[in-house]
């Protein structure tokens, strides 16, 4: 059986990043007591016009529920790849600078050029989304 | 060797209530007297006097604000997705407390001392994306969802030059150790042999915060309070604390990373960093009252077509030099 008291001790990894989830419990925890004792300060007086959304005083015209419009999804998308990019360079840039890595005949030369192939494939990327407009807004 | 709170104390669970104390007590003063700074140097770049009322250099002026705050009544809107409503200020605040814990403040001034500790505050200061978009669907406003999916889509775009910018660094330090990485700064900090990636991170980290003028997303003359329109008394008071605490965040990283941490000369190491990173702050301040909002078309392009592209090239000719050399 898992109890806090042993969890800590469970496995080597689970030892490590432990302190980290306890961490954000006890964050979260933290906010949401603050926002729970908060109304037991001030009652709150509803009314109808009060619960309404707030539009500048004029009633309230059709839904918030809008659709989203495409184009932040082609913004989004360029993001994603770029972010996974990204997890790819924090281990290249770790692997780069490994001391036993540099003694590896070649190995820096090779895990350069792979890195730049890499690095113009995305850049290319980059190019054709803005020559196709996707960042056109106008 | 003791490395972190958790030698010093021996226990996680201590070390862990131990470190909410501080950033918590930190986080909440430090809120209030940057509210008071960012009106005191408002005031002086316009030639005004801002707050004088209330205690020494109307110091406590933030401090009556924030009990005002406290009394004000809570609303939820009759239309909004509650659970989402409410869950929102808190997944914007909880990851900052964790960030926190994870910075090494002066030698082994942190709560814990993680190899990974800058992948860990990257992927936290991501988390907030989430809590805006909870704040911006939840409340079903139209102010809201606008500010949010501005507020995201900005994000997103400045997140990438961002860690390319951080990526430099790693590759000079070998490391993602925050401590480790401050250690390597005793002699030269990185900005003299970076200084390209510190312009674009300090960019980035700016728009990361959504501060002028990179603040469309909550533009007030256009969307009145952005994604937190709906939000009264303290959840309000969350964000508006989550605002001023990721300003201290995304500083501290940069005194880390760029500037050498705890080292300097004469004073202690833990007030050479917050001198650091309120240097920093003063900074993003006076930007404010320096460039104009820019247009959210030239927000994009400025990211992706400029920013992303150098912070590429410095990336690629930062691991070259490394291996000729």
């Amino acid at each position: 059986m898992i109890t806090p008291s042993n969890l800590l001790a469970y496995t080597p990894i689970e030892q490590a990043y432990l302190p980290v989830l306890v961490m954000l419990v006890i964050a979260l925890g933290f906010c949401a007591v603050v926002l729970i004792l908060s109304p037991l300060i001030m009652k709150g007086k509803p009314s109808d016009a009060k619960l309404e959304p707030y539009e500048c005083g004029i009633p309230t015209v059709g839904t918030a529920r809008i659709q989203v419009f495409v184009r932040f999804y082609l913004v989004a998308l360029l993001f994603l790849l770029f972010d996974i990019e990204i997890v790819y360079i924090i281990i290249w840039a770790l692997a780069m600078t490994h001391a036993e890595n540099a003694q590896v005949p070649g190995f820096v030369a090779f895990s350069m050029i792979v890195m730049v192939f890499y690095v113009v494939v995305l850049l290319v990327g980059l190019l054709y989304e803005w020559k196709k407009g996707a960042l056109n807004w106008n | 060797m003791v490395r972190d709170f958790t030698d010093i104390f021996g226990s996680t669970w201590l070390a862990a209530a131990a470190s909410v104390a501080v950033i918590m007590a930190f986080l909440s003063v430090n809120s209030l007297m940057l509210i008071w700074m960012e009106r005191k140097v408002s005031a002086r770049m316009q030639r005004r006097l801002g707050p004088t009322e209330h205690g020494p250099f109307g110091l406590l002026q933030t401090f009556c604000d924030a009990i005002k705050l406290l009394g004000k009544e809570l609303i939820t809107p009759r239309h909004a997705s509650t659970k989402l409503y409410l869950a929102a200020p808190i997944l914007i605040f909880a990851p900052i407390i964790a960030i926190c814990s994870l910075f090494p403040v002066s030698g082994n001034w942190v709560f814990r001392d993680y190899d990974i500790a800058l992948v860990l505050v990257l992927a936290f200061t991501s988390m907030s994306i989430l809590g805006i978009f909870a704040a911006g669907w939840g409340s079903n406003n139209k102010y809201s969802l606008l500010g949010a999916i501005r507020s995201i889509l900005q994000n997103i775009a400045y997140e990438v030059p961002l860690l390319l910018s951080v990526m430099a660094v790693v590759l000079l330090a070998g490391s993602l150790n925050l401590r480790d990485i401050a250690m390597q700064q005793s002699g030269i900090p990185y900005v003299l042999l970076q200084p390209l990636a510190a312009l674009i991170f300090f960019v980035a980290a700016t728009a990361e915060t959504n501060r002028a003028p990179f603040d469309i997303p909550e533009a007030e003359s256009e969307l009145i309070g952005g994604f937190h329109t709906e939000y009264s008394g303290m959840r309000f008071g969350m964000f508006f604390f989550a605002e001023y605490s990721s300003m201290v965040i995304v500083c501290g990283l940069a005194t880390i990373l760029f500037l050498g941490g705890w080292h300097g000369p004469v004073l202690p190491g833990i007030v050479w960093f917050f001198i650091k990173v309120y240097a920093l702050i003063f900074v993003m301040m006076w930007f404010r009252w320096t460039f104009p909002r820019l247009r959210f078309d030239q927000l994009l392009k400025f990211s992706w077509l400029v920013l992303v592209p150098l912070a590429v090239l410095n990336l690629l000719a930062t691991a070259l030099v490394l291996k000729l050399l």
